[in-house]
């Protein structure tokens, strides 16, 4: 479904210095995975979940979403195929303040076809009820807690019926029980078929991972292995 | 969502921005307009008062061109007389078909309230007028008897009375002439034979009596034959007719339209000024709101929308800014000109007609139009940066 | 905003009279000093509508104020216009400068008042 090969992103600061986030970087995602992510703040987690969206093109090696080359295409088919077939969660927050929250969740589907759009606030409300927070679908993110917040966010990104959701730090800022309401909610899905990778600094979150890897010094190591163990081993702790 | 929806919820989301840039514009095209229809407006009533003249030269004393000019933009006395006989010199002169002598004389100063201060009276020749006749003729079917005038637009019979007085004589108000925004909207047109009666009956009804001079005339209105070339003949008049000027009617007004002109120029000078402080003001002040929002719409990007919709979005948020402050501002300036038309032209000494409903609307329009340029030029740039700008950079800041 | 509109419902009486005030001719019974006297007579109950608005709470004590406002702001504009009138000439300050001013002032009396209303109304 997803397929990084010798994806590397370099940034140019200067004439001199230039740092590379990502380096040569191979993964393939199969359909129903939820893979998770972990790594230090700077990483490249981020980075390499913008690169399999398309936000960010690489700078050697290819990306693809189900056979598609992503370099091949132009803005409007990109945005086309994110709006399609990717969700996004992103760790900022990341509604829009104006908007109340069905207006939030429906937003995306303003740019399919006219058609698809009747369903939407329907679809959105079966969303918000899932999360467990239709009952504050005419209000604004203001007033949501931080939780509730991240809810209407996966739903968002739920809305089209994507096959991928990227979710990065989905649950930072979040308390411990909130943490894993929120897991649990993506694993749910999950198990419904939707493809899920997930970028995390929570070691706790890696138990839900059909697949594990760590990012560091810009490359990606398979630690599906220590999943389900509560802490890495101390060659993999930097 | 539809794009409009969301750029209605963005402005009323982000208020004060909104409420600056909705201001500026107001502003801007209040002003643009505002002047606009002030010369529009000075430029009818100068036609007006030309058209009432109905004439294609006006032969007065030398020399009172500039008291003419002003008497009959203000509606002010003008004392210059000149012999009886210029009207027949005239008349002889090749290429003119018909002079028409007037006097001109006025009511006292200082009449009571709502009553007739200082207005000019004119006094026409019915047997060979050609300005009120056809209008008399149009609209009374009749000519004027003894006792009778019609007045300018502004002209009235007090509350409560059946009569206008004049020198203390009752005169009957047969009719209103079209407005002007001139000096002639506040004169009265009568006969001779109602200005004997006036003089005659003002020396025991009045505090002054009124004189009509015999043998002396304030102008001789010309009419030209049809292809007879205006400024041969005025030259004519000049060479053949002793101490009288000869204004070609185009030149009427002409110290007043000079001033009018380095008026415009200046309002001109001033619209271009003021125009390019607001299109500056506007674009720093979206530059900043979209800068602001930068992770926002990079949000917006990443969920689906292209760059293309990012733009429109942005473009249609100050389309609707740049539309509403301009429809209230050109409406609001045109509703206070209106209003207060009275009070500019009295205070500036203008003459003023204000511009008929199809000229309003052109002139709406075009602000109108300007505006929306104006914001959409001044959006553009950040607006189109901001649809350009990398995501994952948009979306760290 | 509610105060807010109140106190201008209150600085627009009282506009109302000063304008009239220095814009009626010089002298007694001629229109223009009826219409001023009538304006007085408007701005007293206006003003008062003005501090109920500002006052008190209850949203329909407000309407009920509001919608006298109303009617009140339309007064102001009929008084110079048509009930009593000002001087004939166009030249007169009354004429040019006190009838289009009031006119300018009910309107913004309505159009507060109207706003005062849905406001009340739609809590």
């Amino acid at each position: 479904m997803i397929t990084l090969s010798g994806v590397t992103k370099e940034y140019r600061l200067d004439e001199q210095r230039v740092i590379t986030p990502v380096r040569d970087v191979n993964l393939n995602i199969a359909k129903g995975e939820l893979i998770t992510i972990i790594g230090r703040s700077g990483s490249g987690k981020t980075t390499l979940l913008n690169l399999t969206a398309g936000l960010v093109k690489p700078t050697q090696g290819n990306v693809f979403i189900d056979d598609v080359n992503l370099s091949g295409m132009d803005d409007s088919q990109l945005s086309a195929l994110r709006n399609r077939k990717i969700g996004f969660v992103f760790q900022f927050p990341s509604l829009f303040p104006n908007l109340t929250v069905l207006e939030n969740v429906i937003l995306p589907t303003g740019f399919t076809a006219k058609s698809e759009q009747k369903e939407a606030s329907k679809h959105a409300h079966t969303l918000l009820l899932n999360m467990g927070i239709n009952e504050k679908s005419a209000v604004l993110p203001r007033q949501l807690s931080a939780g509730e917040q991240k809810r209407v966010v996966i739903a968002r990104a739920l809305i089209n019926n994507p096959g991928i959701v990227l979710a990065d730090e989905p649950t930072s800022d979040l308390d411990a029980q909130t943490e894993i309401e929120i897991m649990e909610l993506l694993k749910k899905y999950n198990q419904a078929g939707v493809t899920f990778v997930v970028v995390t600094h929570n070691l706790q979150l890696l138990r839900y991972a059909t697949r594990a890897f760590k990012m560091e010094n810009n490359q990606l190591t398979d630690i599906t292995q220590f999943k389900n163990l509560n802490k890495l081993p101390l060659e993999l702790v930097s | 969502m539809r794009l409009i929806h969301f750029a209605i919820r963005n402005i009323k989301g982000y208020g004060f921005r909104s409420l600056a840039i909705f201001l500026s514009v107001l502003v801007f095209a209040g002003l643009l307009v505002g002047t606009t229809v002030i010369i529009k407006g000075t430029q009818s009533s100068l036609n007006a008062g030309l058209q009432r003249l109905g004439a294609n030269i006006v032969v007065i004393p030398q020399d009172a061109e500039d008291t003419f000019d002003t008497a009959l933009l203000t509606g002010t006395n003008d004392k210059n007389l000149m012999p009886a006989d210029v009207a027949l010199k005239v008349a002889s002169i090749p290429g003119v078909a018909s002079v028409s002598s007037q006097i001109y004389l006025s009511t006292l100063y200082g009449a009571d309230c709502c009553s007739f201060s200082e207005t000019p009276l004119i006094v026409f020749d019915p047997s060979t007028d050609f300005t009120i006749t056809p209008w008399l003729k149009s609209h009374l079917g009749r000519p004027l008897a003894t006792g009778e005038i019609i007045g300018g637009s502004s002209i009235f019979v007090p509350r409560g009375n059946q009569y206008i007085s004049l020198y203390g004589y009752n005169v009957t108000l047969a009719g209103n002439l079209e407005a002007t925004g001139t000096g002639l909207d506040q004169t009265i047109f009568m006969t001779q034979a109602t200005a004997q009666a006036i003089a005659q009956s003002s020396l025991t009804t009045a505090a002054e009596p009124l004189t009509v001079p015999s043998g002396e005339i304030s102008s001789v209105l010309v009419k030209l034959k049809p292809g007879a070339d205006a400024h041969k003949v005025s030259l004519q008049i000049y060479e053949n007719v002793p101490n009288v000027s000869a204004i070609e009617s185009p030149n009427l007004f002409g110290t007043f339209r000079n001033q009018i002109t380095g008026l415009l120029l200046a309002f001109f000078v001033l619209m271009i000024i003021l125009w390019v402080v607001a299109l500056f003001l506007i674009a720093m002040m979206f530059s900043m709101s979209v800068n602001e929002r930068k992770r926002e719409l990079a949000v917006l990007r990443a969920i689906g929308a292209t760059r293309n919709y990012v733009l429109r979005s942005v473009l249609a948020e100050a389309s609707i800014l740049a539309l509403g402050g301009a429809a209230l501002g050109v409406a609001g300036t045109s509703a206070l000109l209106y209003l207060f038309q009275g009070f500019l032209s009295n205070i500036f000494k203008l003459p003023f007609l204000f511009p008929s409903a199809a000229s309003l609307a052109i002139i709406f329009g075009i602000g109108g139009i300007f505006a929306l340029i104006t914001v959409v030029l001044a959006v553009l740039i950040p607006a189109s940066r901001i649809s350009r700008e990398e995501l994952a950079i948009a979306m760290r800041e | 905003m509610r105060r807010f509109l109140g106190v201008l419902v209150i600085l627009i009486a009282i506009g109302a009279v000063i304008i009239s005030a220095f814009t009626k001719c010089k002298g007694f019974a001629m229109p223009c000093d009826y219409s001023f006297k009538a304006e007085i007579a408007l701005a007293i109950p206006l003003t008062a509508s003005g501090i109920v608005i500002t006052v008190f709470k209850s949203k329909e004590i407000i309407a009920g104020a509001a919608i006298v406002g109303i009617f009140l702001g339309i007064s102001v504009i009929l008084v110079p216009y048509t009930l009593i009138g000002v001087c004939g000439s166009p030249m007169m300050k009354c004429t040019s400068l006190m009838k289009p001013s009031l006119f300018i002032l009910g309107i913004l009396t309505i159009a507060s008042n109207i706003g005062i209303l849905y406001s009340a109304l739609k809590k």
